[in-house]
């Protein structure tokens, strides 16, 4: 049964992932890579990674495909690229190096014999000894991780807001209301003009 | 109740500076939007003298490891953790006169803080999951500094690529470091070294492990021939930031790949050792070669800088005490001299900031008249680029081409030789366009604001690259002694 739903979500996972990058359509693509991340999430359960698996769907698949989604649906049509831009020798290079790393993988890890397996217990995966090797072992890493995570914030500030927005002074404030009354006047004197030319226009 | 690993305070203290000064300063400026420039200059160097106070004054105590055996201090540690706040603390000074600088000061600064932090945990790695975290801080912060100058294109563009081509190198890393725990079940050095050393079963799978971990590596260090990112992103970046990547993350990333083939991959000393000579050859001769051509002084620095990367990776294969020596005191030297040439071209580029120019060779014609202390800087840190006495650079390549004699790899010496060679080609190029009398214009250039800043850079950089070359003892003293830590000495 175990093999059985290893190589559906196995062929399900390496065919959308072609499909990530094959479709010309963003969106399809995102769909795709959702598939994708689904699948891992079960190929991560039959190796007894149960929270991983669930961090997966609900970090990856949730937040941050919608994220994905947004972006696209945002910015639109203008994010896709025009059939001019590739040039085949990139693909036929692109595709002929990741053939090579695929021959090297299989190779590598054909040639290789497990003797040793390591032995887990039942408790390994859970959500509740992955937390504790976060506080004990990879502390050090956990709270790096989470001063990454602030790094980021500041980023998107910098780049998200451009200019700062400047508090006007005084002089700037009335400077500004003058010239909008300024407008407005002008508009107004243009209306009447043209009511007048109207007019005119019918008298004649 | 979880027992959570027990935490020596005092020696993570100049991480915890770093970090600590960042948060400080972003809520600090928050409240204080009018004084947010001199704040972040304060608060910015108070937070690195700091973190140098706590460094120094550990300096020669006996290694600590903590927080559950992920973090190593030792004289190494200290050594990269000093010299990278000394780089934060010169960028801070060349930024001070910076229009961007004026507007988003503090987060500039803060980021200059977290990749110092950063690049304090990647120094003190002992497993490779500490040494991800700690590399991927740095390198993130070090993306947004690449773009932080968003009104030109070209700053965008080098945070872009080194952006994505960095998270190659990143992904590549730790592809390979999940193959050697697949194959030691260990993730620290030691254990994956112990692991070794018994000799395994899966003999394959270490060499695939060991060959992704060296890709990774070399693409940080910027060897050939994953130098790819370099020129760009050299070329791009706002100057000053260029000169801290060129000195301070070649040091660290060199420190990085010390410590993970002598202290976790000595067993496999013949996977490594052919490729990183390999490497070491194609990266002297063609980041040299490729600098010869170069008409923009930023992207032949940068291509040069290149090019020195090969010179350290001979001090990693020679791989005894002296090579090592010779390694972290060429690279501590590089370090000051790239920063010093880059706060050159910063103050060049700073006069022709109406123009629009760049620092090209054709710009830079007679130059030198009108700036004759910094062009006489520029004289100087370009002779120790190229390796001439009485500068650091000199002493530094003497070291690392002599002991690279002395055990057994002349014909390494001999290469380095010839790149020192072709680089003096494109040095005095430089050094020509600069004092070109037939664009001398006797007009003296007017001080223009922030200059200051630049030239106590200069000076300071000045004075090490050439105490460095006079009076090397101390220096390669101080070396060693850090350098001992890199366990393995043949």
């Amino acid at each position: 049964m175990g093999i059985v739903v290893f190589f559906l979500a196995a062929a399900a996972a390496i065919a959308t992932a072609v499909a990530v990058v094959a479709q010309r359509n963003p969106f399809v693509s995102a769909l795709a890579l959702l598939g994708n991340l689904v699948s891992l999430a079960v190929l991560m359960l039959l190796l007894e990674a149960q929270f991983v698996a669930i961090a997966q769907i609900i970090v990856y698949a949730g937040a941050v495909m919608v994220m994905f989604l947004f972006v696209i649906a945002y910015v639109g049509p203008r994010g896709e690229v025009g059939p001019g831009e590739r040039k085949p020798w990139q693909v036929w290079l692109a595709i002929l190096a990741g053939t090579l790393i695929a021959i090297e993988v299989i190779v590598v890890t054909y040639g290789a014999t497990f003797e040793d397996w390591a032995e887990i217990d039942g408790n390994y995966g859970s959500p509740a000894a992955i937390g504790q090797e976060l506080v004990t072992n990879y502390l050090l890493a956990f709270e790096v991780v989470s001063v990454i995570l602030f790094m980021g914030a500041v980023a998107g500030v910098i780049f998200g807001t451009g200019g700062r927005p400047r508090r006007l002074s005084n002089d700037e404030v009335l400077a500004k209301e003058t010239e909008s009354a300024e407008l407005r006047r002008r508009e107004a004197s243009r209306a009447v003009l043209d009511a007048t030319r109207e007019s005119m226009g019918e008298g004649s | 109740m979880i027992q959570g690993p027990s935490v020596d305070w005092i020696a993570i203290a100049p991480e915890v500076a770093l970090i600590v000064g960042a948060f400080g300063l972003l809520l600090l400026a928050t409240f204080a939007r009018a004084y947010e420039r001199g704040l972040s200059i304060v608060v910015g160097l108070g937070a690195l003298a700091v973190s140098v106070a706590f460094s120094v004054a550990a300096w020669g105590n006996a290694p600590v490891v903590t927080m559950a055996d992920a973090f190593r201090v030792d004289d190494l540690t200290e050594l990269v953790r000093i010299t990278v706040a000394i780089m934060a603390a010169l960028v801070i000074l060349l930024s001070v006169g910076w229009a961007r600088f004026r507007e988003h000061g503090s987060e500039f600064t803060a980021l200059l803080l977290l990749v110092c932090a950063g690049m304090g945990v990647v120094a003190g790695s002992t497993s490779f999951v500490t040494l991800f975290v700690g590399l991927e801080l740095f390198s993130l912060s070090l993306y947004v500094l690449c773009a932080f100058d968003g009104k030109s294109r070209a700053s965008l563009e080098a945070g872009f690529k080194y952006l994505v081509l960095g998270t190659i190198g990143s992904i590549v890393l730790v592809y390979g470091a999940a193959f050697l725990y697949g194959a030691t079940g260990s993730f620290m050095y030691g254990g994956v070294a112990a692991s070794l050393a018994e000799g395994g079963s899966h003999d394959s799978i270490v060499t695939l492990g060991t060959a992704l971990v060296l890709i990774g590596l070399l693409f940080k260090v910027g060897a050939m021939p994953f130098h790819m990112w370099v020129p760009d992103v050299y070329e791009g970046a706002p100057t000053q930031v260029t000169g801290f990547m060129a000195g301070a993350t070649k040091l660290v990333a060199f420190v990085a790949l010390a410590r993970i083939v002598l202290e976790a991959l000595p067993a496999v000393e013949h996977l490594w050792s052919p490729v990183l000579i390999i490497a070491a050859v194609v990266t002297i001769i063609g980041g040299n070669i490729a600098a010869l051509v170069q008409t923009n002084v930023k992207r032949m620095i940068a291509w040069s800088s290149v090019g020195a990367a090969g010179y350290a990776l001979i001090g990693i294969i020679v791989n005894g005490s002296d090579g090592l020596r010779g390694l972290v005191f060429y690279l501590a030297a590089y370090a000051f001299t790239a920063m010093g040439a880059f706060a050159v071209i910063a103050v060049f580029e700073r006069d022709q900031v109406r123009e629009k120019g760049y620092a090209t060779l054709d710009g830079m014609r007679g130059w030198g008249f009108s700036r004759p202390f910094a062009a006489m800087a520029m004289v100087v840190f370009l002779l120790a680029f190229a390796g001439f006495p009485p500068t650091a650079g000199f002493i530094g390549k003497f070291v690392v081409s002599g002991t690279a004699v002395t055990h057994g790899y002349a014909y390494l010496a001999i290469i380095g030789a010839i790149g020192s060679v072709i680089g003096l080609g494109y040095y005095l190029r430089v050094i020509l366009s600069m004092y070109d009398r037939s664009r001398k214009s006797d007009v003296g250039l007017p001080a223009s604001p922030g200059l200051g800043g630049a030239t106590l850079v200069i000076l300071i950089c000045l004075a090490v690259v050439l105490l460095g070359g006079i009076v090397p003892g101390i220096l390669l003293d101080w070396s060693g002694q850090a350098s001992a830590f890199l366990a393995v000495v043949k």
